[in-house]
């Protein structure tokens, strides 16, 4: 019976389902609240918008996961936003995402690895990195449609002469990690100080 | 007597938000934006959401004339017009998202197990529909709360950042727990077959709309690359 018991609890249940809805609603209202402003500045939308992102959506995201704690909780989020994607009419941020999906869940591998803050800090800047380049494949792969878009021949020159130099990217993508991981540290003291003190998360 | 509203089926309704989510990507004049969203507007009053309908049609309205305007074209830095041109394009998209997010959970909870999608899938997608139009309501309480105490600065970003994510988190959390339990009574875990009071059935409405939804978007695409350029 007992057995049965904690068998029954390592499968997501409809609370675990509406958590994980829930969170990732406010995640991708965060983005979208953070990238739009973050559009009317060239620099800011390429260097600074994906790394305050992931530095402002990594509490929603760790308290997701700890509130969960259970397998599969990376990869439906992940799910979910590749499903966004297939809607928008961009299949291959879909299938971008899936790796993602993938790649996140596999960092939760392990026991205990979804009640440990340093694996979901992991877990979040894999999918923070995957989020960062979706800008740079619309350039690399459909820079036509991209131009053709309407947006201004100033703007496009400045944004491949970015998506286009190695290092620029790297320093993006460094940049992503970082914000990610200092949102992962923050995260850990709020959980601390607020959840885990008050009981709400274990 | 008021005229019922006409009721859309939610699989066209997510193939029009899906198709105008395509039509956001490939339409490079804001008039073709514009003529999309006029066609989102009379969809929208016909499902007798008149108010949303009108007030994004207008917002669209003003914000292609804002782009029309001389002198706010994009200048190295400074680029009002991709951010103009996004929410201009944004707009159309939540114009088709608004229709879906009204919907009454249970339907559209009928309507996935019709398409077969995996309940992994099908319900946080359920609960994220059903969420999204209060996220608004729930930030504006605790803004008001901070306001209130004086604990909403700019000084202190990071402590203001803290006392907005902290109550957020809490009521969405109390939030989800609700609506999970809501759910559970209803018995959406039961593995039978699940019966719905509403009528799940893609009818001739739905045809009919998802037709005019096409070769609209045909005409703006037309009008775009041939008439405009």
């Amino acid at each position: 019976m007992a057995s049965s018991q904690n068998k029954e609890s390592t499968r997501l249940s409809v609370r675990n389902y509406a958590t994980i809805g829930i969170f990732s609603v406010l995640m991708i209202i965060l983005a979208i609240a953070v990238a739009i402003p973050a559009m009317s500045v060239l620099y800011f939308s390429l260097f600074i918008s994906s790394p305050l992102i992931a530095f402002l959506s990594a509490p929603l995201f760790t308290f997701m996961v700890l509130k969960v704690h259970k397998r599969g909780t990376v990869l439906i989020y992940c799910l979910i936003m590749a499903i966004l994607y297939l809607i928008s009419g961009t299949p291959y941020l879909a299938a971008w995402f899936l790796l993602s999906a993938l790649l996140g869940e596999l960092a939760m591998t392990g026991r205990d690895a979804y009640k440990k803050f340093a694996r979901i800090t992991i877990s979040w800047i894999i999918c923070s990195l995957f989020r960062a380049t979706n800008g740079m494949i619309d350039i690399w792969f459909f820079s036509k449609q991209y131009l053709a878009s309407g947006v201004s021949k100033a703007h496009f020159n400045q944004v491949v002469h970015f998506y286009y130099s190695a290092p620029w990217i790297l320093l993006i993508l460094l940049l992503t990690a970082i914000g990610a991981s200092l949102g992962g540290l923050v995260s850990t003291k709020l959980m601390k100080k607020h959840f885990v003190k008050s009981e709400l998360l274990r | 007597m008021r005229r019922p509203a006409v009721h859309v089926d939610f699989r066209a309704k997510l193939a029009v938000f899906a198709l105008m989510f395509v039509l956001s990507a490939l339409l490079i004049h804001d008039v073709s934006v514009c003529l999309a969203m006029l066609f989102m507007t009379l969809y929208l009053c016909a499902q007798s959401f008149y108010r949303a309908g009108i007030v994004y049609f207008l917002t669209g309205c003003t914000i292609a004339f804002l782009r029309s305007l001389p002198g706010v074209e994009g200048i190295t830095i400074l680029l009002p017009d991709v951010l103009l041109f996004a929410i201009l394009r944004i707009t159309l998209v939540i114009m088709a998202a608004y229709a879906m997010m009204r919907m009454p959970p249970g339907e559209i909870t009928a309507a996935f197990m019709k398409m077969r999608l995996p309940s992994a899938l099908a319900l946080p997608i359920t609960f994220m529909l059903r969420f999204a139009p209060t996220v608004r309501g729930e930030f504006r309480t605790v803004f008001a709360a901070l306001r209130m105490r004086g604990l909403l600065s700019m000084t202190h970003p990071l402590r203001t950042f803290e006392y907005t994510l902290i109550p957020v988190i809490t009521r969405s959390t109390v939030l989800s727990d609700n609506l999970a339990a809501s759910a559970e009574l209803r018995g959406i875990s039961n593995p039978g077959i699940h019966s719905s009071l509403r009528l799940i059935r893609f009818q001739k409405i739905d045809s009919l709309l998802l037709l005019l939804a096409f070769g609209f978007s045909a005409i703006c695409l037309y009008i775009d690359r041939w008439v405009m350029t």
